[in-house]
C-alpha cells in the first residue's frame, strides 16, 4: 500500500469534489499567506536596520565618546573631560588586538571655493577612519600617514560637500580655503546612499556634506590643542565586542579616577535592539496567521469528517476486501495533508504576490528567504497533521459490517 | 473440511431489545464444493455468510477456516484473511464510483502489497474470465448491472481466494443477466473454487450440491 497510491487517491478526490476542496483550503491560504506576508515585512525591516547598521561602520566598530553633561564644570573637570591622544595611545597600548583607531575632532566651518561657501562638519582624522567608519573614498586619495606627519593643507571632500563648492567643475587638486587656509582637494568620498521606507530623502545625506584634513592639521594649522570628539575603531569579531567594550569602559574609569566621563557605543548594541524588536513583532505577527491557521485546522477537520460520512461505503468495502485499519487511516490522513500542503502551497504563492505588491504601496522593504517559506509549509503540514488526525482515526474504526449490511 | 462452525450465536443489541440472529448454528463445508444457504428473509443466512467472510464475528461459538480458528482474531489479522481467503460478491455489487473497472478488481491485489504491474496482469487475467476485458478502462456507472456484478466477481476471485462468497448476487439483476452470474459462479466451481450462496432464487439453489435452509437463526434438518 505505497503513499503514492494514497496521494493519487487524495487528489482525485480532491478533483472530484473541486468546490469543497478549495474552501476547505480557505483557511489554511489566509494563514500562510499572512505568515508569509509578515514574516516577509518584519525581516525586510530588520535587513533594512542591519544595512543602516552595515552603512555605519558594521557590528565590530566601537567608539569612544566624552559623555553629554550640562553641569557647571571647574576647570579641573574641564581639564579631565579632555579626550586626547594621550589617552588613544594608551588605549592602544593596553588593547593591542584593537584596529583602525581613529581619533576624531569635528567642527563646523565655511569651506569656501571662489565666491562659493559651504558650512559643513569639517573632520580631522587618521588614515584608518576609512576602515574604522566603513567609509572609503572614491576618487582620489585619502589622507595618508604622510599626510599626519607633515600636517599637510590637503582636504577629501564628500559628494555633496564637493558639487556644492565646485558644482559640476572637477575638484581634485584645486584649493579651497577653510578660515584663512588653502587646502588642496585630494580625494572625493564615495556617495552614501540608503533610503528608508516613509523617508523621501537619502538617510545618509549627512555624511556626504562632510570634509576631511589631517588630524595633526586640525590641531597644528587651525585650532590648535583640541578634545578629540571620538575614537573609533573596531574589533576583530562579534564575540569580543562585548568583553572589550566592558574592558575599554574600566580602563576609561581608571584613567579618570573612577569618574564616569566616556562611554563606550558599540554598533552591536544597536544590533541587539533591532533584533529584539524584530523578534517582538513577529512573534504578534505570526500568533494573527497562527490563529487563522487554527482555524483553517478546524474547517478541514469538519469537512474531513463529513467526508468519512459520505464514504462509509467506500471505507465498508475497502475493509471488506481486506484494507487494514492502518490503510484507512492513511489514507484519510494522506488526504488532510494533502489538502494542507496544497494550501499552504497556494498561500505562500499569493503571499509572496502580494508582497511585491505591498512592497510598492507601502514603499516599505520586503524581504522574503527559504527560511520563511519552510517556517509556512512546516505549519501548514502541522495543522494538516492534527486536523486530519481526528476524522482518520474516525475513518479507520468504522466497523465494514454495519456499514455494508444495510444495503 | 475448508469450513466448520460450533454452536455458532449471533445476538444484535438493538438499543433495549436483543435479536438473536444466529442460535447454535453448527455446520461444516467442504473444499471444492458448492453450497446455497436458503430461507426467509430475516432467517439468518446473510449474518452466517458475513461470519464465514470475516466481516463479522459471532457473540459466541467457534468458527475454523481450515485448520484456522478466526473467531477472537484481531482487526489486522481478519483484514488479512478477508484479503487472502476470501472473495465476497454482494446483492449490490458495492464497486467503488470513482474508479474503473482494472481498479475496483485489482483493490485486494493492492492491500495484499503487490506491485502495479503484477495487479494490473492479475487482473486482466480474472476479467477475461469472466468476460470483462473490453471493458477495463469504464466506470461502473457506465456498466450493465451484469457487467457490475461480474466486476464484482473478478475481484472477489482476484487474489485467488479458498472460499467465494456471494450475498444474493442475482437479487438485483434480471433474469438474463443473473442466469449469466450463475453460469459463472457453476463454471467456477466446477474449476476447483469452493463457493457458499446467499439466496433466495429456487433456481440458483437447485445448482449447488449442498444446500442448507436456515430458519429463525436455526439450521433446518
Amino acid at each position: 500500500m505505497s503513499i503514492f497510491y494514497n496521494v493519487r487517491l487524495g487528489i482525485v478526490d480532491m478533483l472530484h469534489n473541486i468546490g469543497r476542496t478549495l474552501i476547505t483550503m480557505l483557511g489554511i491560504i489566509l494563514g500562510t499567506m499572512s505568515i508569509i506576508a509578515v514574516l516577509a515585512i518584519v525581516n525586510g525591516g530588520r535587513e533594512q536596520s542591519l544595512k543602516w547598521l552595515e552603512e555605519r561602520g558594521g557590528v565590530l566598530k566601537l567608539s569612544i565618546h566624552p559623555k553629554r553633561s550640562f553641569d557647571l564644570e571647574t576647570r579641573e573637570e574641564v581639564a579631565q573631560k579632555r579626550l586626547t591622544l594621550k589617552d588613544m595611545r594608551l588605549i592602544r597600548r593596553y588593547f593591542p588586538d584593537l584596529q583602525y583607531f581613529s581619533p576624531r575632532i569635528s567642527k563646523w566651518m565655511g569651506l569656501k571655493y571662489k565666491e562659493n561657501v559651504y558650512n559643513c562638519q569639517l573632520s580631522g582624522i587618521y588614515p584608518e577612519y576609512q576602515n574604522a567608519e566603513n567609509f572609503f573614498v572614491d576618487k582620489g586619495r585619502f589622507i595618508s600617514e604622510f599626510d599626519i606627519q607633515e600636517a599637510s593643507k590637503v582636504v577629501v571632500l564628500g559628494t555633496k560637500t564637493k558639487s556644492e563648492l565646485f558644482l559640476t567643475e572637477p575638484a581634485l587638486g584645486r584649493n579651497v580655503t577653510i578660515g584663512s587656509t588653502n587646502f588642496t582637494v585630494i580625494g572625493i568620498m564615495e556617495n552614501k546612499e540608503m533610503f528608508v521606507s516613509g523617508w523621501s530623502h537619502n538617510a545618509l545625506e549627512w555624511m556626504n556634506r562632510r570634509a576631511f584634513i589631517p588630524l595633526t592639521t586640525i590641531v597644528k594649522k587651525l585650532y590648535g590643542e583640541e578634545p578629540l570628539s571620538s575614537i573609533d575603531f573596531q574589533v576583530t569579531s562579534a564575540e569580543v565586542v562585548k568583553p572589550t567594550q566592558e574592558r575599554l569602559s574600566k580602563f576609561l574609569l581608571a584613567l579618570r579616577d573612577g569618574k564616569e566621563i566616556f562611554e563606550v557605543r558599540a554598533n552591536s548594541d544597536r544590533l541587539a535592539d533591532i533584533e529584539k524588536r524584530s523578534s517582538k513583532s513577529q512573534i504578534i505577527f505570526l500568533l494573527i496567521g497562527g490563529i487563522s491557521l487554527i482555524v483553517g485546522g478546524i474547517v478541514i477537520t469538519n469537512v474531513m469528517l463529513a467526508s468519512v460520512k459520505e464514504r462509509l461505503r467506500e471505507i465498508g468495502v475497502r475493509m471488506a476486501v481486506g484494507a487494514k485499519r492502518k490503510d484507512i487511516l492513511i489514507q484519510f490522513l494522506v488526504q488532510a495533508l494533502l489538502v494542507s500542503f496544497i494550501g499552504g502551497a497556494i498561500g505562500i504563492l499569493f503571499g509572496l504576490s502580494l508582497l511585491t505588491i505591498l512592497g510598492k504601496f507601502l514603499q516599505s522593504p520586503i524581504a522574503a528567504n527559504f527560511q520563511m517559506i519552510l517556517i509556512a509549509i512546516i505549519l501548514a503540514f502541522g495543522v494538516g497533521l492534527f486536523a486530519g488526525i481526528f476524522p482518520a482515526i474516525n475513518a479507520s474504526r468504522s466497523d465494514p459490517i454495519k456499514i455494508l449490511r444495510y444495503e | 473440511m475448508l469450513i466448520r462452525v460450533e454452536s455458532l450465536d449471533k445476538i444484535y443489541n438493538m438499543g433495549k431489545v436483543k435479536v438473536s440472529a444466529l442460535d447454535g448454528v453448527s455446520i461444516e463445508i467442504e473444499k471444492n464444493s458448492y453450497t446455497a444457504i436458503i430461507g426467509p428473509s430475516g432467517s439468518g443466512k446473510s449474518t452466517l455468510l458475513h461470519i464465514f467472510g470475516c466481516l463479522d464475528t459471532p457473540t459466541k461459538g467457534k468458527y475454523f477456516l481450515g485448520d484456522e480458528e478466526v473467531s477472537g482474531l484481531s482487526h489486522n489479522k481478519l483484514a488479512e484473511i478477508r484479503n487472502k481467503k476470501i472473495g465476497f460478491v454482494f446483492q449490490t455489487f458495492n464497486l467503488l464510483p470513482n474508479m474503473n473497472v482494472l481498479e475496483n478488481v485489482s483493490l485486494p491485489l493492492l492491500y495484499a502489497g503487490m506491485s502495479k504491474k503484477m495487479r494490473k496482469k492479475r487482473a486482466e487475467k480474472v476479467l477475461d474470465e469472466v468476460g470483462l476485458i473490453e471493458r477495463l478502462k469504464h466506470k461502473p456507472s457506465e456498466l450493465s448491472g451484469g457487467e457490475r456484478q461480474r466486476t464484482a466477481i473478478a475481484r472477489a476471485l482476484v487474489n485467488n481466494p479458498s472460499i467465494i462468497l456471494a450475498d444474493e448476487p442475482t437479487g438485483n439483476l434480471d433474469s438474463a443477466s443473473g442466469n449469466s452470474i450463475m453460469k459463472i459462479f457453476n463454471y467456477l466451481y466446477e474449476n476447483g473454487h469452493t463457493i457458499i450462496v446467499v439466496t433466495h432464487d429456487n433456481n440458483v439453489a437447485k445448482m449447488a450440491n449442498n444446500v442448507i435452509e436456515l430458519s429463525d437463526g436455526k439450521v433446518v434438518e
